[in-house]
C-alpha cells in the first residue's frame, strides 16, 4: 500500500510524465502561501539570531561588534547553561510521556458513546481558556508550603517549589496539566479519522477494550501520536512561561529549574545581552534539531500510514 | 497511467462552458456554485484583502514626532488630557506628525509577575524598533533599564543638548565593569507632575533616552517642557 | 452472557470514575476564577487561613468591570482576530498539508524541513522583528496587525500533513481514474476527510489567538483596537492586585470562547463519524 506513490513515479525516465508535472505544479502552488508567509515572518529573525550569536551587544547606544565565536566559547565554560540544558531535558522527560499517555487514554474514553460525553469534552476544553493569572494563582496556592491545599490535604510539609530537589517535578506537573487539553483535542481528531469498521470487526472477534486499544487504536493513531510527540518535545524543550509564572527570582530552587529559554530571556531582555542570549538559542536549536532528526529516523519503526 | 489522455486546460474549460451554456440560468448558477464555490470564495476574499490593505495603507497614521513611554503612570496622559495638549502648545512643532504618550506600560523590574514580564517585553520591543524616543520611569525601573543597556549614554553626541543643559540633574549608572555612565535626567520635581497621582513618592522620577534614537532633539523639547518654571 | 453484562457495567463505572477524577483536576482553576470573582479584595489574597468560598457573595466586581470596560468592542476585536486567524491558518495549512502529505515533487523535503525548522525557534525572538515589519509599513493599530503573525502556521501545516498521510491511497487513485485533476481530488475527495483535523487546528488557532497577549499589546496600543487579552492586562496593570475584579473580567472574557465552543462542538464531536456513514 505504501508503495503505490513510488509506483506512480517509477515509469519516469529522463522526461517528466504529465502526472509528475501536475504534481510539481500543484504541489508548489499549494505550498507557496505557507512558504512565503513563513519566509517573510520568520526567516529574517532566525538569520538575525544566528548572526547576533556572533556579536557582542553594544550597550548604551554603542552598536554591535562582531566577535566570531567568543560567545560560544563563553557558553561552553558557563556551567549555568549546562545546568539549564539538563533542567530542560529533565522537564521534557516528565512532561512529554505523561501528557501523551494521559491524553491518549482520556481521548479514547471520550471517544466512546456514553452518557455525558459532551459535558466531559466541554470540561476538558475549559482550562484552555482560563486567564493565565487565574492559573498562576491556583498553582501558587496549591503549592504554598504553609497554607497550600496539597500540604494541608495530605498533612505534608513539602516545599513544592522552593526545594531544589522537588521544584522541577512540581513545574513539570503544571506542564502536564496545562498541555493535557491540547493533546486530547489532537488525539480526538485523530481518533475520528479511524473508520468504525475496525472496532466492529474486533468486537465480533471478541477482543476486549484493552486489546482493541493496543491492536487497533495505537497502530492506526500512530501518525497522530508521532505528530504530538514531535511537537510536544519541541514545545517542552522551549518551556518558559510556567517557570516565570510560579517561581520568583529570589527562589533558591531556581538554578535547578530554569530552562534554556528562561536563560535566553534573562540574558536578552533583562541583561540586554542579545548576543549571548542568541548563542543560547542556537544551542537550543541544535539540541532540538538532533532530537527531532532521531525521532524522524525512529518513526519508520512504529508509525504506520495507510 | 493516463498520461497523454488528459485533456488540456483549454479543452476542459471549453467543455465546461458548453455544459453551462446548455443549462437554464438558475441551473447554471447552481452548477457553478456547487463545483466552483471554493475558488469563487477564494477570489472574493483575495479582492477584499487587497481593498482592505489599500484602505489601511492610505489611512495609516502620520509619522510620529515624539513617542514617550510612561512606565507605571496611573494618570491620563493621552491625547485628550491637558498634559498632552499643554505640551503641544508649548512645543509648537512645525512639522506634521503625532506626539504619542503611551502610559499602557506597567512593570517593576525588582520583582516579576506574568503580566509585568509582557509589558517589559513590549517596552524592549518599542525601544529596539525605534518606536519609543524616551522613557519616564522611577528609580528601580531606571536602573533595570540601564542594566539592559537599552538607554542612551547621555554623553553621546545624539543627546549632547540634554547633557549640556541639564548637567546638574544627570544621574549616573555604574556598570558591573565599574564604568560610570550618565543615563538619566532627574525630573522628580517637575511642576508638570503636580496634581498627578503618579511619580509622587520618594522613589523619584527620571527621564531616559532610547539608545536606538537618531537624534534626541524632540526628547529635549519634552524635557524642557517638564522642567520649565511656571 | 450475564457475566458479560456485569463486566460491561463495571467497565462503564470505571470509565466515569476516571473521567470525573480528571475533570475535577482540570476544572480547579476555572472554578477558582469564578470563586475569586465573587470575593472581596482582602478575602481574595488572604492566605492564613485560606478562603475558598467567599463569606459574602458579591457581584460588585462584575458590575464594576462591565461598566469600566467596553466589552462589546473587545468582543468584536477578539472575534475578528480569531475569525481571520482561523480562516487564514486553516486555508494555508490545508493546502500546504495536502501538498506535503500526498504529492511528490522536487524541493518538497527541503521545504518541509524549513517548516519544521521554524517550529524549533522559541517564539520570543520573533516579536521584535515582526513588530518592526508592521510598524515600517505603518499598519500598527489595525486588525491586519493583530492577525499578521498568524497568517500561516507551521504547526498547522505539519498537523494537516499528518492527517493527509493517514488517508488510504486507493481513494485518490479512484478519483484520478474518474478524471479528477489534483485540485479537484483535493477539494472534493481528500479535504472533506480531514475535517476533524481542520477543526482541531481551528480550535488551537482560536485558543491561541484568544490567549495571545504579547503580540496585541505590542502592536495595537490604541484602546479601541485591543482584543480582550490585552485589555485585561491593561486592567491588571492599572488596578494592580484587585484580584476579584481581574477574575471577574477574565470570566466575562471567557464568554465568547464558551459560546463559540458550544456552537461548534457538534462539528468537533461528530467529525468524520457522521460523514463515514456508520454510527
Amino acid at each position: 500500500m505504501t508503495n503505490s506513490k513510488s509506483e506512480a513515479k517509477a515509469p519516469a525516465k529522463q522526461k517528466m510524465t504529465t502526472w509528475e508535472k501536475n504534481q510539481l505544479f500543484w504541489g508548489w502552488l499549494f505550498i507557496i502561501p505557507t512558504m512565503l508567509g513563513l519566509i517573510i515572518l520568520n526567516l529574517y529573525p532566525i538569520v538575525d539570531t544566528i548572526y547576533q550569536s556572533m556579536c557582542k551587544t553594544g550597550d548604551f547606544g554603542k552598536g554591535n561588534i562582531f566577535v566570531g565565536f567568543e560567545n560560544f566559547s563563553r557558553m561552553f565554560g558557563d556551567s549555568e547553561v549546562w545546568q539549564a540544558l539538563l533542567n530542560t531535558i529533565k522537564y521534557a522527560i516528565i512532561e512529554v510521556p505523561f501528557s501523551i499517555c494521559f491524553a491518549l487514554v482520556l481521548a479514547v474514553l471520550l471517544n466512546r458513546k456514553m452518557v455525558g460525553r459532551s459535558a466531559y469534552r466541554a470540561i476538558f476544553f475549559l482550562p484552555m481558556i482560563v486567564a493565565p493569572a487565574a492559573v498562576a494563582m491556583v498553582w501558587r496556592w496549591l503549592y504554598n508550603s504553609q497554607f497550600g491545599l496539597l500540604n494541608n490535604l495530605f498533612g505534608l510539609k513539602v516545599e513544592w517549589i522552593s526545594n531544589p530537589k522537588i521544584a522541577w517535578i512540581s513545574i513539570a506537573i503544571i506542564g502536564v496539566w496545562s498541555i493535557l487539553g491540547y493533546n486530547i483535542v489532537l488525539f480526538i481528531s485523530g481518533l475520528q479519522e479511524i473508520p468504525h469498521d475496525y472496532y466492529e470487526a474486533a468486537d465480533i472477534d471478541g477482543a476486549s477494550g484493552v486489546q482493541a486499544f493496543f491492536n487497533i487504536t495505537i497502530p492506526l493513531l500512530s501518525p497522530t501520536i508521532f505528530f504530538v510527540l514531535i511537537t510536544r518535545v519541541i514545545g517542552a524543550l522551549q518551556v518558559f512561561d510556567l517557570i516565570y509564572m510560579v517561581m520568583d527570582q529570589s527562589n533558591k530552587a531556581l538554578p535547578k529549574v530554569e530552562s534554556l529559554v528562561y536563560l535566553f530571556y534573562r540574558e536578552s531582555f533583562d541583561f540586554g545581552d542579545k548576543g549571548y542570549g542568541s548563542t543560547i538559542v542556537v544551542l537550543l536549536l541544535i539540541v532540538i534539531l538532533i532530537v527531532t532528526v532521531f525521532q524522524m529516523i525512529g518513526q519508520k519503526k512504529w508509525v504506520h500510514y495507510e | 497511467m493516463d498520461k497523454g489522455l488528459k485533456p488540456s486546460l483549454r479543452e476542459r474549460a471549453g467543455a465546461e462552458k458548453q455544459k453551462i451554456q446548455g443549462m437554464t440560468r438558475e441551473k447554471a448558477l447552481r452548477y457553478i456554485w456547487t463545483y466552483y464555490k471554493i475558488p469563487i470564495v477564494g477570489i472574493l476574499v483575495f479582492i477584499f484583502l487587497v481593498i482592505y490593505f489599500i484602505h489601511a495603507f492610505l489611512n495609516r497614521p502620520e509619522d510620529t514626532i515624539l513617542h514617550v513611554t510612561f512606565v507605571n503612570c496611573y494618570d491620563d496622559v493621552s491625547e485628550k488630557s491637558d498634559f498632552h495638549k499643554e505640551f503641544l502648545e508649548y512645543a509648537d512643532f512645525q512639522e506634521t506628525g503625532e506626539v504619542i504618550f503611551d502610559s499602557n506600560v506597567f512593570f517593576d523590574l525588582s520583582k516579576d509577575s506574568d503580566y509585568a514580564n509582557t509589558y517589559f517585553q513590549k517596552t524592549v520591543a518599542y525601544l529596539e524598533a525605534g518606536t519609543t524616543d524616551a522613557l519616564v520611569c522611577q528609580e528601580t525601573n531606571m536602573k533595570g533599564m540601564a542594566k539592559g543597556g537599552r538607554i542612551l549614554n547621555l554623553k553621546d553626541e545624539r543627546a549632547s543638548g540634554i547633557y549640556d543643559k541639564y548637567k546638574d540633574r544627570i544621574v549616573n549608572y555604574t556598570t558591573e565593569e565599574g564604568e560610570v555612565i550618565p543615563v538619566a535626567v532627574d525630573i522628580s520635581d517637575s511642576p508638570r507632575f503636580e496634581g498627578m497621582s503618579s511619580y509622587q513618592d520618594s522613589e523619584g522620577c527620571y527621564l531616559c533616552v532610547s539608545a536606538y534614537i537618531d537624534q534626541a532633539d524632540q526628547a529635549e523639547v519634552f524635557l524642557d517642557y517638564l522642567l520649565k518654571e511656571e | 452472557m450475564h457475566s458479560m453484562e456485569t463486566k460491561r457495567k463495571v467497565e462503564r463505572v470505571i470509565v466515569h470514575v476516571v473521567l470525573i477524577f480528571f475533570s475535577i483536576i482540570m476544572l480547579v482553576p476555572f472554578i477558582w476564577m469564578l470563586l475569586t470573582a465573587f470575593k472581596s479584595v482582602s478575602e481574595a489574597t488572604q492566605i492564613d487561613p485560606f478562603v475558598i468560598f467567599p463569606t459574602v457573595w458579591t457581584a460588585d466586581s462584575f458590575t464594576k468591570v462591565w461598566n469600566n470596560m467596553n466589552f462589546l468592542l473587545l468582543y468584536k476585536n477578539t472575534l475578528l482576530l480569531i475569525f481571520w486567524r482561523v480562516v487564514c491558518a486553516v486555508l494555508t495549512a490545508t493546502l500546504a498539508g495536502y501538498a506535503f502529505g500526498r504529492l511528490e515533487f522536487k524541493g518538497k523535503n527541503f521545504m518541509f524541513s524549513l517548516v519544521l525548522f521554524q517550529m524549533m525557534i522559541p517564539a520570543q525572538i520573533f516579536i521584535i522583528p515582526q513588530y518592526l515589519m508592521v510598524s515600517k509599513i505603518g499598519m500598527t493599530n489595525t486588525i491586519f496587525a493583530l492577525v499578521f503573525p498568524g497568517i500561516v502556521t507551521a504547526f498547522g501545516t505539519f498537523l494537516l500533513k499528518t492527517a493527509y498521510m493517514g488517508l488510504p491511497v486507493s481513494l485518490e487513485e479512484a478519483a484520478r481514474l474518474d478524471g479528477c485533476n489534483i485540485f479537484q481530488s483535493f477539494l472534493h475527495i481528500m479535504s472533506p476527510l480531514t475535517r476533524s483535523s481542520m477543526v482541531a487546528l481551528g480550535i488551537f488557532t482560536a485558543v491561541f489567538a484568544y490567549k495571545d497577549l504579547m503580540w496585541p499589546l505590542v502592536v495595537n496600543s490604541s484602546a479601541n483596537m485591543m482584543p480582550l487579552s490585552a485589555a485585561l492586562a491593561t486592567m491588571q496593570g492599572q488596578y494592580q492586585s484587585n484580584y476579584p475584579q481581574l477574575m471577574a473580567a477574565s470570566a466575562i472574557a471567557c464568554v465568547p470562547m464558551i459560546v463559540l465552543y458550544l456552537v461548534f462542538q457538534k462539528q468537533f464531536i461528530e467529525g468524520i463519524a457522521t460523514s463515514g456513514g456508520k454510527l
